[in-house]
């Protein structure tokens, strides 16, 4: 009787035992008891190749940063001329018309004075383009504007630097200026804050606008190259990986890889700067460092329900 | 009452003959409505309620969404607990209700429930419950493929896109009609969006900002219905139709007005088609795909449904454009055939070699048919009452199935009768007259029936124990219980009826009662030694008593499990890596695995899941694959003899080579049980409560740092619930009040520039398509340059128009929480471990007193052991108090029978006899100890108790009749030799082929049969020596028969009612 129970009991054991082993083989996942402080894999030359890991060597390079601005085209108030008659009195002929193109000194009306009754010509103090007229043949020229003439040959482009980039933003940056298909490349001239009220300091670029393909009052954006530094120890941003709280890039040695966490310097579009941690000529990763990332982490990659 | 129901049998036995037609009329009829399974279901009661919230982080999902969801379910009539899951975009409430709860009635509940918090939840967002489908309901899986250089109508290639188009407006709608299929999930592809993108640079142009755009887009796409007129007698409906329908009409779409000219949509963004931000891919032999998945209705036949499923998939085929394929990968009727096959061949060849067994014994072909009839129609009346009591027919259910044990009720009867018979005609020298013959098969089988009818109520009752398991083993193996006790009950109300009247109808003329030779030669062998042994009993005894000792000795040494892993034929396997990793990336990788999984011979197909499909049965992380290896036939192998395992480790071997990706073995269905069961799998499981998660972390990590230095321990670990990088765009909530904006209007932005906000539906017919407006994907992706974006300042301000994102909120990138479990409506994170080479009660306690001790929680903090200890626990404690009460039953039983004590105990040696030999089958063959061994043992006790009673009754009556002690003992064994003989050659012959089988499932039932065939050699050479001897010995001192088991009274101590 007691060795039925016995024999109950081991059935009753194996039973119970194991029951984890059948439908949860899930809690049996890899657990690698041992984490090595020195990240390291290794991937056979030919995986890596399939993987599409790809390496380069770290050394000097320039380091581009740049910022995005937005802002508007403005033409610069030398060049809008706003005409009255100097001496009121009836218009006697306009030879020009809206939109024409004037030359410096052409004459654009003629006036008889109210005063004089001698007849003058209003000319033309600047050369430019005929944006607005008032005046035609018999009318009275009053006090009003008869015309207006503006030179867009040059703009500028009135950037808005708000406070976050106002320290990187100086005169001279280059700066490519945007909207929609135009582009065109200038630098900012000058740096000043904008009107009272305004929480922004306005950056001016000279824009350069002989072809007329620019107006006035276009939202534009500049991108301008805030930094342009020439650095003893590059890596190309997609080598930079956030591992256990460190950035690290993953140094090839043969068909190992270690994780060599590194201190940033200068971060660019493309490229990084290397404080320390990282020597010229050094060949890291820099397609595909995520999989190397993964697979030295992936010791705690579980699948939880 | 016994009597009375042979007598009548026998009087009305072409009744009751004919009454066994009715009985194959019934099961024939229930045959075809039996579901037919490969396992059975272990699926919990449960409901699952998704909600998917596009953008939502974990810890939002958590808070809007999860968070009411659960206290809407709390307090619901047999919930038996909840626990959810928040991850990105998706909440998963699970809802386990009590076993035996109806599911639909479940549901019904949690629907009522549901529609009261919906006013709670954010809007637009929808709380689903999951498909009617259980853990068996992924029975069909089918990609949609396009042809090399097959294009669509456009001119163009198909793509994922263009692919899932087809699924979801053509294969979809047709296959959710196949009856039995619940749903039809979908991943991989892109859902098709028509996207609207703006240049944040010419919106400034025009002072326009997104939500201008959106409104715009929202208020210029509708159809509008508009009554009707009368005119002329004519009714005129009229309607306004104002839907966008094409990109250039999108394109036209008049945002607002500059100086009066309209600005367009075409003036500041680009319409395209595009694709979703999915939370799932699916790819195919390293290449992208789209995956159906057709599941089953719960309770339905999945071999039915399959089949429907792949017969409507081949009128799909018919329906799709040229060029576009689809192919199914996986169905589950290959594995039910090959699983059934497998059954039915052990149960055809049992049934052959029984009644072959049954003939060369009893030298009687007629006799042979009456018993063999037995086993169809014991099956049949087992098939009703397994579809009555809704069990499914699978590898489990049939997999304790013996015809053998079945038939040997009737077989002892029928020998008896044939005997009598014989010997009454030998006696004659005539054929006898009718009533005599029928009064002679009366007597003859009453002369048996009690013993046999006992020896079937004892292996009955011995099948008690595994109707008190619980949980996943309880599913497992209730079904094999309840199959075999119907299916002994109903052999047994037959050898009660039928096989009298059989007898009666049809054992006349000349008995050919012929002691056919090798029971002449086994008789005249058994005599010589039997005497011997009577001789040198004490020695024997001995011997034997050593060989117990010895056998449970060795039994400590065999490896134990819990069942013999079915083997599905394909594997299944978890690609799994860090968390964090994008889609896009794990597809890169899953081409590569692929490719490399690809090149084993063996493997036909791989497909694989990534993330989580449209409708989330299984919300896995973008990080996390379902890899579906589908096996070539073995023929087709290099070497078809090649075990499973071994291919896996080679896969295993060659897999780990690839970088970055962590892999866990499993197999479809199992899979998807552990998917659904899911709970805390391992022998110890600590989880804590509490409310907030860094505290969660940092208790769990002590707890873990504590557990680790247990002795002991093995596989500790802890929930990771940490490393989703997740970028914040915090307000700063002064710098947005100077420029005249709140959190909203930034938030708001920062959402539709991103993740894009739904601004209507585009039809195309009945198709129809999101419209989405958001930034270019070239804007979305540079994230240096998201701090550039320009925030439009509100109209008429005087601080112009825009201010750059990072003037009004700082950018920090974070860990986050990957996902939020829930229990019970309490944030929990568990910590798991299994012992090695310790005793798992003293371990339990170590841990709890140093856990105590070492790594105290704080306040509002609280802990809760689990895991398998406990079931553990509970199930020796159960099973503690339950095995040996059936002993005791047992026991009892045979004190009823036999009014003797003594003699209930010499039968029950047999049990302990009987237990050598399976477990020395076992160490012979080199299997371990597990639940199907140890349901071997269980049938094997019964066998042997039979066994036992058979010769024991005899030798009693002859005593009774007078005979001298060892006369009676060996006239007693050697007439009963030939029954011994053949119920235990029918009963362990029944099993020969389930032992030898290696088809399909054949895993599961190999060491139930292995026991089983072992055990009853023992028990029969056991049975046939020690038996006798042991009588000798009990009864050595009395030479006056004790009172009473005769078969002519009956008292009523014993009779079975």
């Amino acid at each position: 009787m007691k060795k039925i129970l016995r024999y109950a009991g081991a059935a009753a054991l194996a039973l119970a035992v194991q029951i984890a082993q059948a439908y949860g083989a899930e809690t049996q996942a890899k657990t690698p008891s041992d984490h090595q402080d020195t990240h390291e894999v290794r991937i056979p030359e030919k995986t890596a190749r399939e993987a599409g890991i790809e390496t380069a060597v770290a050394g000097p390079g320039d380091v581009r940063r740049s910022v995005t601005l937005y802002g508007k085209t403005a033409a610069d108030h030398s060049a809008i001329a706003h005409l009255r008659a100097r001496y009121p009195g009836p218009v006697v002929s306009v030879q020009v018309k809206l939109g024409d193109q004037v030359q410096k000194g052409q004459q654009l009306a003629v006036i008889e004075s109210n005063d004089s009754l001698q007849r003058y010509s209003l000319l033309a103090p600047i050369s430019g383009q005929i944006i607005d007229k008032a005046a035609s043949a018999g009318e009275y020229s009053g006090d009003r504007e008869l015309f207006t003439i503006a030179n867009y040959d040059e703009l500028w482009v009135e950037l808005q630097v708000f406070a976050g980039h106002r320290p990187e933003i100086t005169r001279g940056q280059r700066v490519r200026i945007s909207a929609g298909n135009l582009q065109v490349d200038s630098s900012i001239a000058s740096l000043a804050p904008a009107a009272s009220g305004q929480p922004y300091a306005i950056a001016r670029v000279a824009l350069d606008n002989r072809d007329n393909q620019w107006t006035t009052d276009m939202m534009v954006q500049g991108d301008v190259v805030v930094g342009a530094f020439a650095a003893p120890v590059v890596v190309d941003n997609r080598a930079l990986q956030p591992l256990r709280g460190a950035t690290v890039v993953f140094v090839k040695n043969g068909d190992r890889y270690r994780a060599q966490s590194v201190e940033l310097g200068r971060r660019g579009r493309t490229v990084t700067e290397i404080v320390s941690g990282l020597n010229a000529g050094e060949r890291y990763v820099t397609a595909n460092s995520y999989l190397i990332k993964a697979d030295i982490e992936k010791s705690g990659a579980g699948h939880h329900h | 009452m016994i009597e009375s129901i042979l007598r009548l049998s026998i009087e009305r036995r072409y009744l009751v003959l004919s009454l066994t037609l009715v009985l194959i009329g019934i099961g024939i009829w229930s045959y075809q409505r039996l579901s037919i399974d490969a396992v059975p279901d272990i699926t919990n009661v449960q409901v699952q309620i998704n909600t998917k919230a596009p953008g939502y982080s974990p810890l939002e999902v958590e808070q809007r969404i999860t968070y009411p969801v659960e206290t809407a379910l709390s307090g619901l009539p047999k919930l038996a607990y909840t626990r959810s899951l928040s991850r990105y975009g998706l909440s998963q409430v699970t809802v386990v209700f009590e076993e035996g709860t109806d599911l639909y009635f479940a549901r019904n509940l949690i629907n009522t429930r549901l529609a009261v918090i919906k006013g709670a939840l954010p809007p637009g967002l929808e709380p689903e419950m999951g498909p009617l489908a259980t853990g068996l309901g992924e029975i069909f899986m089918y990609t949609v493929e396009a042809l090399p250089g097959a294009r669509g109508p456009d001119g163009k290639l198909y793509d994922a896109m263009a692919l899932r188009e087809i699924q979801d407006w053509i294969i979809k709608p047709q296959l959710s009609l196949v009856r039995g299929v619940t749903e039809l999930n979908t991943i991989g592809g892109y859902n098709k969006q028509y996207h609207v993108t703006p240049d944040p640079q010419k919106m400034l142009n025009f002072g326009i900002s997104m939500a201008d755009v959106a409104e715009a887009l929202r208020r210029n796409n509708t159809n509008r219905g508009a009554g009707f007129v009368e005119r002329d007698g004519r009714q005129l409906l009229v309607r306004s139709p104002g839907q966008l329908e094409k990109i250039e009409q999108i394109d036209n779409v008049v945002v607002t007005n500059r100086g009066g000219v309209p600005v367009k949509i075409r003036d500041i963004a680009e319409v395209a088609i595009g694709k979703e931000l999915r939370t799932g891919a699916a790819t195919r032999d390293g290449r992208e795909t789209v995956l159906g998945t057709a599941m089953m209705l719960v309770g339905e036949n999945s071999r039915a449904v399959a089949r429907n499923v792949a017969n409507a998939l081949q009128q799909v085929q018919g329906s799709l454009p040229p060029g576009v394929r689809v192919e199914a990968v996986y169905d589950r009727t290959t594995l039910v055939d090959k699983a059934i096959a497998t059954v039915q061949k052990n149960l055809l060849e049992g049934a052959l070699l029984v009644i072959a067994v049954l003939f060369l014994l009893l030298g009687n072909l007629r006799a042979a048919i009456i018993t063999a009839a037995v086993i169809p129609l014991a099956m049949l009346a087992t098939i009703f009452g397994m579809v009555k009591t809704g069990v499914s027919a699978n590898l489990m259910s049939l997999g304790a199935l013996d015809f053998g044990l079945i038939v040997d009720g009737a077989v002892i009867v029928v020998e008896n009768a044939i005997r009598r018979l014989g010997e009454a005609q030998r006696t004659r020298q005539a054929p006898l007259p009718l009533d005599e013959r029928l009064d002679l098969v009366f007597r003859a089988t009453n002369e048996v029936i009690r013993p046999s009818l006992f020896g079937v109520l004892i292996i009955t009752v011995v099948y008690i124990p595994l109707f008190t398991l619980t949980g996943v083993e309880g599913k497992m193996f209730h079904p094999m219980a309840i199959t075999v006790v119907m299916a002994l009950l109903s052999a047994l109300v037959l050898s009660l009826t039928v096989v009298p009247a059989a007898v009666a109808i049809f054992l006349t003329g000349k008995i050919s009662e012929r002691e056919n030779r090798a029971i002449t030669a086994a008789k005249s062998l058994y005599r010589p030694l039997l005497l011997a042994a009577l001789k040198v009993r004490w020695l024997l005894l001995s011997g034997a008593f050593a060989l117990v000792l010895f056998c449970s000795w060795l039994a400590t040494t065999l490896g134990t499990e819990f069942i013999p892993q079915l083997n599905e034929g394909d594997i299944a396997l978890h690609a799994l890596r860090i968390p964090g990793t994008g889609l896009e990336q794990a597809v890169e990788m899953q081409a590569l695995l692929e490719k490399k999984l690809a090149e084993f011979p063996q493997v036909d197909k791989v497909f694989a899941k990534t993330g989580t499909p449209e409708v989330a049965t299984d919300p896995m992380p973008p990080n996390v694959t379902d890899n579906f290896l589908i096996l070539k036939p073995r023929e087709q192998w290099p070497d078809p003899g090649l075990p499973k395992a071994e291919l896996v480790a080679q896969i295993e071997q060659a897999v780990s080579q690839l970088p970055g990706n962590n892999y866990e073995f499993t197999q479809p269905i199992q899979m998807r049980f552990n998917e659904l069961i899911s709970g805390v799998r391992a022998d110890l499981g600590i989880k804590i409560f509490g409310d907030n998660l860094d505290q969660l972390v940092a208790s769990a990590g002590k707890i873990l740092a504590v557990l680790q230095t247990i002795e002991g321990v093995a596989d500790a670990r802890m929930e990771q619930v940490e490393g989703l990088p997740v970028l914040q765009v915090v307000p700063r909530r002064t710098a947005l009040a100077r420029y005249g904006l709140d959190v909203d209007s930034l938030q708001e932005l920062v959402a539709t520039a991103i993740g894009g906000a739904s601004v209507g539906l585009i039809y195309e017919g009945d198709r129809r398509f999101e419209l989405v407006l958001r930034l270019p994907e070239t804007l979305r992706r540079d994230i240096d340059g998201l701090k550039d974006l320009p925030v439009p300042l509100p109209d008429g301000s005087q601080l112009g128009r825009y201010v750059p994102l990072s003037e009004v909120a700082r950018l920090e990138f974070v860990p986050a929480p990957n996902q939020v479990s829930r229990e019970n409506g309490k944030r929990r994170i568990v910590v798991t471990a299994n012992v090695r080479e310790r005793d798992l009660g003293s371990f339990v306690d170590e841990a709890r007193r140093r856990i105590a001790e070492e790594a105290p929680l704080p306040p509002g903090y609280w802990l809760d052991y689990g895991g398998t200890f406990e079931q553990l626990e509970s199930a020796s404690k159960r099973l503690s108090l339950v095995v040996p009460l059936t002993l005791a039953i047992i026991l009892g039983l045979l004190v009823m029978a036999f009014g003797s004590l003594k003699d209930a105990l010499i039968i029950f040696t047999g049990v302990p006899l009987a237990l050598t030999g399976g477990v020395l089958a076992l160490w012979l063959r080199d299997m371990p100890l597990s639940i199907s061994a140890g349901v071997g043992f269980i049938a094997l006790s019964g066998v042997a108790v039979l066994n036992g009673l058979v010769m024991l009754s005899f030798i009693r009556q002859l005593r009774q009749e007078g005979s001298a002690l060892i006369a009676a003992i060996i006239d007693g064994a050697m007439t009963r030799l030939r029954p011994v003989l053949m119920t235990a050659l029918v009963a362990s012959l029944g099993f020969v082929p389930m032992a030898l089988n290696t088809g399909t499932g054949a895993e599961v039932q190999r060491p139930l049969a292995t026991v089983v065939i072992g055990g009853i050699l023992s028990s029969t050479l056991l049975t046939l020596f020690v038996l006798p001897i042991l009588y000798r010995i009990v009864h050595r001192g009395e030479e006056s028969a004790p009172a009473d088991f005769t078969a002519d009274d009956s008292p009523a101590s014993y009779q079975v009612e």
